[in-house]
């Protein structure tokens, strides 16, 4: 065995920082294992051989790194420590010392991989859910452990060995591993690598070369994966053949090349040759002192504030100098931007499915804002050790310590790293600049950069403020470092939020919000500034201790100081807690559970909503509204009601609310309430609910995506907030080990399709006033029938007749477009920075509305509304209500449909969802069973995919098909495989995907014609208070169908799973 | 240049002293580095003689306020330096013994980060004095160049250049002229010999010829303690008629280390000569006119 290997594994596995970076290894990939999300498709688990297999290959490029670290210590370690005069005028050969290196070097390396893949495999291992398999398989993650960490760990080596000892420059060894990064991230982009989610799919030649010649194999991985299906992926390896395979061999023999070059390169006389040449060129030649008569000057001090002031400015100086000379900010400003950079590309493409974005500032931001902070919290923890560590580890220290201003170290480190932060936010939002000008969508918004800073910069500059504390606490600096980093994911990283409950104390978090034109970030921003001032007093009163423990004296202006500062971040942290609930979770469960126990099992007769007049006040700029209502009520049963069971929404507040009956009326204010009358309520009876209802939100607690009152582009799904008869279903816990838990036996189910017809009369009058301040538009559902202005707030009131118990309203300064076509007004509510597509979409209004007309019956309103509203909302592209159609700003309306051509997603946004006020609006109301969502979405689909037909000919429209196939085809292997005609809602896979590519196929087989013969008198016979089933819809198929053998096509197209 | 009302400059010539009564400081591993010493030092060239290791180093990073003694205080202008180590600071010039420099930094702006840090805030005072000292200690030339690159007996003068900055009233040096060539040991002494005599000079050494050649008084202690205090001189002339010599055969050093007190041994010639300490004359051996060395050796001999 090698003496020189033995010697420095012995020496490795006595010293206990080997095992401190082990468990840290190990720790890390757990953190990996149990937290990435990275899938390529949706039917694929996480613990695929086939995601096993990339997400090797992608934490093997993690190689590179441990690599430079151990390259500039172990292969440098002799002429570092200046023991290369000793060890090379030992007897043994060149060969004996270079092969201890490499194998000590390698083996280093490739341990610490198989450190972070144990945990990875750990960490994968503790996940439950769905998107897990439940089986384990070592040699899922042997194999790829071997192929792509083995092989990719060896040519790393080899490469930086080569480096190393042909240069003897640790520069060139740091440069040459960020030239292989830099090297397989572009190879990356021509190869049909699912990380880079939106690229282009690249020609086969493209994929086989970058197959060819990416060293770490991941693009041959993905090429010989290409032909595999989900199911294959999920059961099988990639097999190791054909350009994986070759692709292997390749750079294991430039590998032992590189290897066998190195030793003919090498040799122990050059070396010192080398090392003195170095000297030379290095060090000044010694020039003898000569005695020099003139006097020596001195100068008076001054240690005043002014002098104080001064000496951290030079602290700063000389850290900069430092780090701005050093390669080390070079290469992490690059691999900061090219990360960066690469997100950003990926969130204005989107991949296929998705149109292109436009590049807008708040894009940018927030693309910085999800990636920055978590690096940038390692950078100062980094640079922070560094730099204070710095004057001990050079041995200046003692000269720097002797001095009347050292105290002024931290303060001029904490400088030097605020300067750095700085400088690294400046070239991500110069980066995000780029992009927007290249994109050609150069309108900046500074107060979206302005974010950036807010909620990273700041935040960054607190923790590092702490950070200096800790260093300046602790007298190891590698103990430091690991509890620096252990602080900084639990003080600050994305853990944190878990570990630290009370949101007040999260002064180091960021903000991950989203940006929007109508919205900015709203008050999320004065909130987070109202908590990082809290933060910042904190930090001051920590500074403000330590450095009285250091000097043992109280310095009255610094104390003054703090304690101005702290007073102000108290009352701030007070205005941020304002209205803060805190969410425990149990206590929800409890309620729910409570609340089921109760009520499900009474299952008594309830009196129906009929009418409901509603006035309602939106106040944007305090985030709240008000409700005043009345509910109009008919016992439509047979029997008489004695019990009457009210649910209010528990995030409103009751104000009043009253139950009216002719004999009795009752006062409720508590969120669920059951009133027992002394008169019942008669069949055919009426009755009424008065009640006066509020709502407000604070940052603190977060937005409600559906009811987000905010200051410009509120929407809010306002039904769902107001009171409620009956036992509610929806409130029951879903996770089956919960249910158990309380002892609440099985959840309800949901109605088969065969169960027994359904009339009932459930749909609503709805007359609703809406006002809202003064600048501001707002939308409601139903027709505009009167707009006026008082106290300075505006007015509207809409009305619908006969509409599902389903309204919402949005509200913002508008731009509004208005066009009348064949008596139907179609009006385009949008914001002024979004023009781009108002004019197609009126177009593409135009176009449903005709066919829709043409095809399936009359327009039953007299607007259709078009309603942006802003990405606050989150849940949906686009939602159907009667006469208004919503659409966040952040998804299809304001896409950049000109940079695709092969999608036009506005003919899609007006195709489907104007095409739902025929689809389950209100023409046809299914209740809820299994099927149900064919009967809209499905159908939405249809008629999407036939205007797409129109608008762009048969073959887009295949080829839009196709993708929906591929959406359907990645996800089916997810979950239980349905019928269509049997799909339940939360399998949009099934009921949009598949449903439009059955549809098409239907219409293939009996013609369009047909189809639309078949849904319009499908319509017409299963008009309210009919709820209509699958079952009905497939009987008018059926006698479309010419013969029965086409009906039996017809039924395996909706049966057959 | 800023022009200071009088009262503000320091007075003339004016007496610095340093007391240090009873110090003793403990490591926290129970190594007991400083026993209970005391020392009243003033203006002038103050020679700390010791062998490596004596705890000389330790000594002077307490005094400088690097580290905290264990008891004991240290007074310097009547003010005590562990209650206000400010007060020193403010008046201090070290150069410790094997000090390093920041990578990438150049002699100037070292200097002047250094001349901040001491509180000289007038730009081009500072300037002034960086360019004097710089010129002084011959490193005009390399002002520019980085200090790290510089040689060992640069880097020393570049070590003085540092310590002198400001006006300094108390200036430390911990072995500087260690791993210098004679010649260069020569000139760094003379450079040393310059520095004014109006404030007080701590200059810690192995070579008792340093401090022969520099110092008007002379501490020498060992294992932590202090041994012996006085004027070089006086010193000298105390051992007069007390030092003896005498070249032996080698297997026979042990019995007259039994029998005699040998003080030091040396080889001349390849001969072996020991040297005695003795009240009366001792046959065989010859006398020897007494040295500092004599001194420093008969001291660390002696039992306490």
């Amino acid at each position: 065995m090698n003496a020189l290997f033995l010697f420095e594994s012995g020496r490795l596995v006595k010293r206990w920082p080997a095992y401190l970076v082990a468990v840290i290894l190990v720790l890390i990939g757990i953190f990996c294992g149990n937290q990435f999300n990275l899938t390529v498709g949706e039917g694929i688990y996480l613990n695929s051989p086939y995601t096993i297999g990339f997400m090797t290959g992608l934490l093997s490029l993690v190689i590179i790194f441990f690599a430079i670290i151990f390259a500039t210590q172990i292969l440098f370690k002799d002429w570092d420590s200046k023991f290369d005069i000793l060890i090379f005028s030992y007897p043994f050969s060149k060969r004996t010392y270079l092969q201890g290196k490499f194998l000590t070097f390698f083996l280093q390396t490739f341990l610490s991989f198989t450190f972070l893949m144990i945990g990875f495999v750990i960490g994968q291992n503790l996940r439950t859910g769905s998107e897990i398999q439940h089986y384990f398989n070592f040699w899922h993650y042997l194999y790829p452990l071997l192929i792509l960490g083995g092989i990719n760990c060896f040519v790393v080596c080899s490469f930086l060995f080569f480096i190393s000892f042909s240069t003897k420059k640790k520069l060139l060894v740091v440069v040459g591993g960020l030239f292989l990064y830099v090297l397989y991230m572009i190879i990356l982009v021509f190869s049909n690598s699912p990380f880079m989610a939106g690229s282009l799919p690249q020609s086969l030649e493209t994929q086989q070369l970058s197959a060819l010649i990416d060293p770490f194999g991941m693009s041959s991985y993905f090429f010989e994966a290409r032909t595999l299906s989900a199911q294959q992926k999920n059961e099988m390896i990639v097999p190791f053949s054909g350009y994986l395979l070759i692709n292997r061999i390749i750079f294991l023999i430039i590998s032992v090349l590189l290897l066998l070059l190195t030793y003919r390169l090498f040799s122990f006389s050059t070396f010192s040759q080398n090392k003195s040449k170095k000297r030379n060129k290095n060090q000044i030649a010694s020039v003898s002192f000569t005695y020099n008569l003139g006097q020596f000057t001195t100068t008076k001090s001054v240690f005043g504030i002014s002098a104080g002031i001064k000496s951290v400015l030079s602290f700063a100086k000389i850290d900069l100098i430092y780090l701005f000379k050093s390669i080390t900010i070079v290469a992490v400003s690059i691999l900061l931007l090219f990360f960066v950079g690469m997100e950003m590309y990926a969130e204005i493409e989107k991949g296929i499915r998705l149109p292109q974005k436009y590049a807008s500032s708040g894009l940018m931001s927030t693309t910085i804002s999800e990636n920055f902070h978590l690096f940038g919290m390692l950078i100062a923890i980094y640079f922070i050790n560094d730099l204070y560590w710095r004057s001990h580890s050079s041995g200046f220290s003692l000269i720097e310590k002797s001095t009347y201003f050292s105290k002024s170290k931290l303060s001029g480190h904490f400088l030097s790293v605020c300067i750095l932060l700085f400088f690294l936010t400046a070239i991500l939002i110069l980066e995000g600049l780029a992009f927007q000008l290249v994109y050609n969508y150069f309108h900046i918004d500074w107060n979206a950069y302005w974010g950036t800073l807010l909620f990273n910069t700041f935040p960054l500059i607190l923790f590092s403020a702490f950070m200096l504390l800790i260093n300046d606490n602790i007298k190891n600096r590698f103990v430091v470092l690991g509890v620096s980093v252990l602080a900084g994911f639990t003080f600050a990283g994305p853990v944190s939020k878990k570990i630290i409950s009370y949101p007040l104390l999260r002064i180091f978090s960021d903000y991950k919000g989203v940006y929007s034109d109508f919205n900015e970030y709203g008050i999320y921003t004065l909130a987070f500034a109202e908590r990082l001032l809290f933060g910042l007093g904190l930090i001051v009163f920590l500074w403000l201790i330590n450095e009285s423990i250091k000097t043992k004296k109280w310095n009255v202006r610094q104390i003054i100081f703090t304690v101005i500062i702290l007073s102000l971040g108290i009352f701030t942290g007070n205005l941020f807690m304002k209205g803060y609930i805190s969410k425990k979770e149990d206590e929800k469960l409890a309620e729910s559970a409570d609340y089921e126990k109760k009520f499900k099992h009474e299952n008594l007769p309830q009196p129906t909503i009929t009418d409901v007049i509603t006035e309602i006040q939106l106040y944007s700029s305090e985030n709240s509204y008000k409700i005043d209502g009345k509910h109009q009520l008919v016992n439509q049963t047979d029997k008489p009601i004695k019990k009457i069971l009210i649910n209010f929404h528990p995030d409103l507040k009751i104000e009043s609310a009253v139950f009216n009956t002719n004999y009795e009326s009752k006062k409720i204010d508590q969120e669920v309430t059951e009133i027992y009358l002394k008169q019942p309520l008669q069949p055919g009876e009426t009755a009424s609910l008065n009640f006066k209802i509020s709502y407000h939100w604070s940052a603190v607690n977060g937005h409600d995506s559906f009811n987000s009152i905010i200051e410009n582009g509120s929407f809010m799904r306002i039904s769902r907030y107001f009171p409620t008869f009956g036992y509610q279903a929806t409130n029951e816990i879903e996770d089956e080990g919960k249910r158990t838990e309380f002892k609440l036996g099985k959840q309800s189910e949901l109605k088969k399709l065969e169960a027994p017809e359904v009339f009932k009369k459930d749909f609503i009058n709805l007359d609703m006033l809406v006002s809202t301040e003064k600048y501001q538009t707002a939308v409601g559902t139903g027709d505009l029938i009167q707009h006026f202005v008082k106290n300075e707030r505006n007015y509207f009131r809409y009305k619908a007749g006969n509409i599902p118990f389903r309204f919402a309203i949005s509200s913002a300064k508008y731009q509004i477009k208005t066009t009348v076509y064949k008596g139907i007004a179609i009006n385009i509510f949008y914001n002024q920075k979004h023009p781009e597509n108002v004019n197609h979409l009126i177009e593409n209004a135009k176009l449903t509305l005709d066919y829709c007309t043409q095809n399936f019956g009359k327009y039953p309103f007299k607007t259709v509304n078009f309603a942006e509203v802003s990405s606050f909302t989150k849940g949906f592209a686009a939602t159907a209500y009667p006469s208004s159609i919503f659409m966040t700003e952040d998804m299809l309306f304001h896409a950049n449909s000109h940079a695709d051509k092969n999608q036009d997603v506005i003919n899609e946004l007006a195709g489907h969802e104007l095409s739902h006020l025929w689809w389950g609006n209100s023409q046809i109301d299914p209740d809820d069973r299994e099927g149900a969502v064919m009967l809209t979405e499905t159908l939405a689909m249809y008629t999407e995919m036939m205007l797409y037909k129109k608008m762009h000919g048969k073959e887009k429209m295949k080829e839009r098909i196709n993708v929906h196939q591929q959406i359907y085809d990645n996800e089916k292997g997810l979950s239980e495989n349905q019928p269509l005609y049997k799909v339940t809602g939360e399998n949009t896979h099934i009921s949009y995907s598949k449903g439009a590519v059955i549809m098409v196929k239907l219409s293939d087989l009996i013609g369009e014609d047909k189809v639309n013969a078949a849904l319009h008198s499908f319509l017409l016979h299963n008009q309210y208070p009919k709820k209509p089933t699958t079952l009905d819809l497939i009987k008018e198929f059926y006698k479309v169908s010419p013969n029965e053998n086409v009906k039996k096509k017809v039924s395996i197209l909706f049966r057959s799973k | 240049m800023e022009t200071l009302p009088g009262f503000l400059y320091p007075k003339i010539n004016p007496m610095n002293t340093l007391h240090i009564n009873n110090l003793n400081l403990t490591y926290k591993n129970g190594f007991q580095a400083i026993k209970n010493i005391s020392l009243e030092i003033g203006n002038g060239m103050f020679g700390l003689l010791g062998p490596n290791g004596a705890g000389k180093s330790s000594l002077m990073k307490t005094i400088v306020g690097l580290q905290k003694p264990t008891s004991g205080t240290i007074i310097f202008n009547e003010i005590d330096v562990s209650e206000n180590p400010d007060y020193i600071k403010q008046n201090l010039g070290f150069l410790p013994q094997d000090f390093g420099v920041y990578p990438k930094v150049s002699a100037y702006d070292l200097l002047q980060h250094i001349a901040i840090l001491k509180g000289i805030t007038d730009s081009s005072e500072r300037k002034n004095q960086i360019l004097n000292l710089l010129e002084k200690v011959n490193l005009s030339d390399f002002k520019n160049k980085e200090v790290h690159t510089f040689s060992g007996g640069m880097r020393q003068r570049f070590g003085v250049a540092q310590a002198l900055l400001g006006n300094p009233k108390i200036i430390i040096v911990d072995e500087p002229t260690a791993g210098l060539d004679p010649e260069e040991r020569n000139r760094f002494n003379s450079l040393l010999n310059e520095i004014s005599n109006d404030v007080i000079v701590i200059l810690s050494t192995h070579l008792v010829e340093d401090v022969r050649n520099l110092c008007s008084e002379v501490a020498i202690i060992n294992h932590g303690k202090l041994l012996r205090q006085g004027n070089p001189n006086k010193l000298i002339a105390e051992l007069e008629n007390k030092i003896w010599s005498k070249p032996i055969g080698k297997d026979e050093l042990g019995s007259y280390q039994s029998n005699y007190t040998i003080i030091s041994q040396q080889l001349i010639e390849r001969e072996l000569y020991v040297t005695a300490f003795s009240e009366q004359q001792l046959t065989d051996f010859k006398p020897v006119n007494p040295s500092l060395e004599h001194v420093y050796f008969n001291t660390l001999t002696q039992k306490p």
